[in-house]
C-alpha cells in the first residue's frame, strides 16, 4: 500500500530557541488541558483531574503531551526531560508539528481538525460545537498552521494574532502559502471547521508542517468529560 | 484494494493485486498511465464501478483517511474518478468503508473536491494532465 506507516503530532516540549519533540500518534498518547500547571506529569488519564467552569471565558491555561499513560511532558516545558508547561502563550509559537514519513504520496492538501472521540467522526459534543454565548457557536478548540512545510521553513514568529474564544470561520481556513501562519485562529470542529494545509506535500517525501492549539473554556460550557480527538485529514494515492 | 496491476497483453484495465498475480505489483504513482482507458473499483460486496477514459491521464485513484492521535489511521472511503474536462469536471465513484455502500457515479471537480472536503487534488502526484 501507499499510505504512510507513520504519521504523527509532535509536542515540542523545550522552547523556541531548542526544539525536542515527543511524538503523539500510538495508542495511549494524548493531549490533555488543565488549569493546574503542576504535579500532573505523572497522572493516569483516568485520574485526570477536573477543571471548575469558570465565571468567564479564558484559555484552559496548561497543555500536555503525554506519551503513555503515566508519562506527561509539558508543552513548551523547557526541557527535553519532563518538565511542567507554562500558562499557553501565542508567543511560544514553536509548539507542535505535523511530521508524515516518506512511503506515502498525498493526493491532496491535508486538513488539521478535531473530532468527539475515537469511535467515531463526529464534531457535536459541546467542546467542538461550542456555545452561543461563549464562543458564537465555535468550537472551544482553536489552532493555526503555519504555511510552508518545514523542510523549506519553520516558523519564524509568533501569529500575528493570538487567538481569542470566539475565533473561527465557516468551512476552511488556510494560511497564504509561504512563511506565515493564517491571520487568525481558526476552530476546529470535525468537517465543519478546519484548517487546510496550503499545498499538497512533495509525494514521498518526509517532512513537517508547524501548528499551535489553544483550548478555551467558559461559562456557558456544559459540564463533563470531553476526549476531542486532534485528527489530520489526508487523502493518499 | 491499495495495490495495482496491468493485466498483461491487454494492458487497459487496472486491478488490485491479487496474492497468485505472480507478484506483480505497482504504486499508482509509479504506473505509466499512456493506454490507460479504464478503470474498475471492485468491492468487497461483490459490487463494482466502473469508468472509462477518452484520453491518457485522465484516470485517478485514492483514499480518504482520518489520523487521530491515540488511534491512528483510518481510511474511510477509496475513490476512482475520470476527469471530463479542462474546467476539472469530474466523474467518480467510492467506496465508503464504513457504511460499507458504494456511491455513484457523482460528479464534482477535481480543482475543489466537495466529495469528503478533498479540496484541490494534487494532479502530478495523481499523474493527471488536465
Amino acid at each position: 500500500m501507499a499510505n504512510f506507516t507513520t504519521i504523527s503530532l509532535d509536542a515540542n516540549v523545550e522552547n523556541n530557541t531548542t526544539e525536542s519533540y515527543q511524538a503523539l500518534g500510538a495508542a495511549n498518547t494524548e493531549v490533555r488541558w488543565s488549569g493546574t500547571g503542576t504535579g500532573l506529569l505523572s497522572t493516569a488519564s483516568a485520574s485526570w483531574p477536573a477543571d471548575i467552569r469558570p465565571a468567564s471565558t479564558g484559555n484552559v491555561a496548561y497543555t500536555y503531551a503525554f506519551t503513555a499513560d503515566t508519562t506527561g511532558f509539558g508543552f513548551w516545558g523547557g526541557s527535553a526531560t519532563a518538565a511542567n508547561p507554562p500558562a499557553f502563550s501565542n508567543a511560544n509559537y514553536k509548539w507542535a508539528r505535523w511530521t508524515w514519513d516518506a512511503l506515502g504520496t498525498f493526493a491532496s492538501a491535508p486538513i488539521f481538525t478535531a473530532y468527539d472521540n475515537t469511535s467515531d467522526n463526529s464534531a457535536t459534543s459541546g467542546i467542538l460545537a461550542g456555545t452561543a454565548g461563549d464562543t458564537g457557536s465555535y468550537s472551544y478548540l482553536k489552532a493555526n498552521l503555519w504555511g510552508e512545510v518545514t523542510s523549506t521553513s519553520g516558523p519564524t514568529a509568533a501569529p500575528t494574532n493570538a487567538p481569542v474564544v470566539t475565533d473561527g470561520a465557516a468551512g476552511s481556513v488556510s494560511p497564504t502559502a509561504g512563511a506565515n501562519w493564517a491571520t487568525h485562529y481558526q476552530a476546529l470542529q470535525g468537517d465543519t471547521n478546519y484548517l487546510t494545509f496550503p499545498n499538497t506535500p512533495a509525494a514521498t517525501t518526509a517532512d513537517h508542517q508547524s501548528v499551535i492549539f489553544a483550548l478555551f473554556n467558559g461559562p456557558n460550557e456544559v459540564p463533563g468529560t470531553y476526549t476531542p480527538q486532534l485528527a489530520l485529514k489526508y487523502t493518499w494515492t | 484494494m491499495a495495490e495495482w496491476d496491468t493485466i498483461p497483453g491487454i494492458g487497459r484495465f487496472l486491478l488490485p493485486l491479487f496474492a497468485k498475480n505472480n507478484g506483480r505489483k505497482s504504486r499508482w504513482e509509479e504506473i505509466t498511465k499512456t493506454g490507460l482507458c479504464g478503470l474498475r473499483l471492485l468491492c468487497p460486496n461483490g459490487q463494482a464501478g466502473e469508468l472509462e477514459a477518452a484520453r491518457d491521464h485522465a484516470l485517478f485513484q485514492l483514499k480518504i483517511g482520518t489520523f487521530q492521535v491515540g488511534r491512528g489511521t483510518e481510511c474511510e472511503a477509496h475513490l476512482i474518478g475520470v476527469i471530463d474536462d479542462d474546467r476539472g469536471a469530474c466523474t467518480c465513484f467510492a467506496w465508503e468503508m464504513r457504511e460499507r455502500r458504494l456511491v455513484g457515479p457523482f460528479r464534482d471537480n477535481a480543482f475543489a473536491m466537495r466529495y469528503r472536503n478533498v479540496g484541490y487534488l494534487a494532479i502530478e502526484n495523481l499523474g493527471l494532465k488536465v
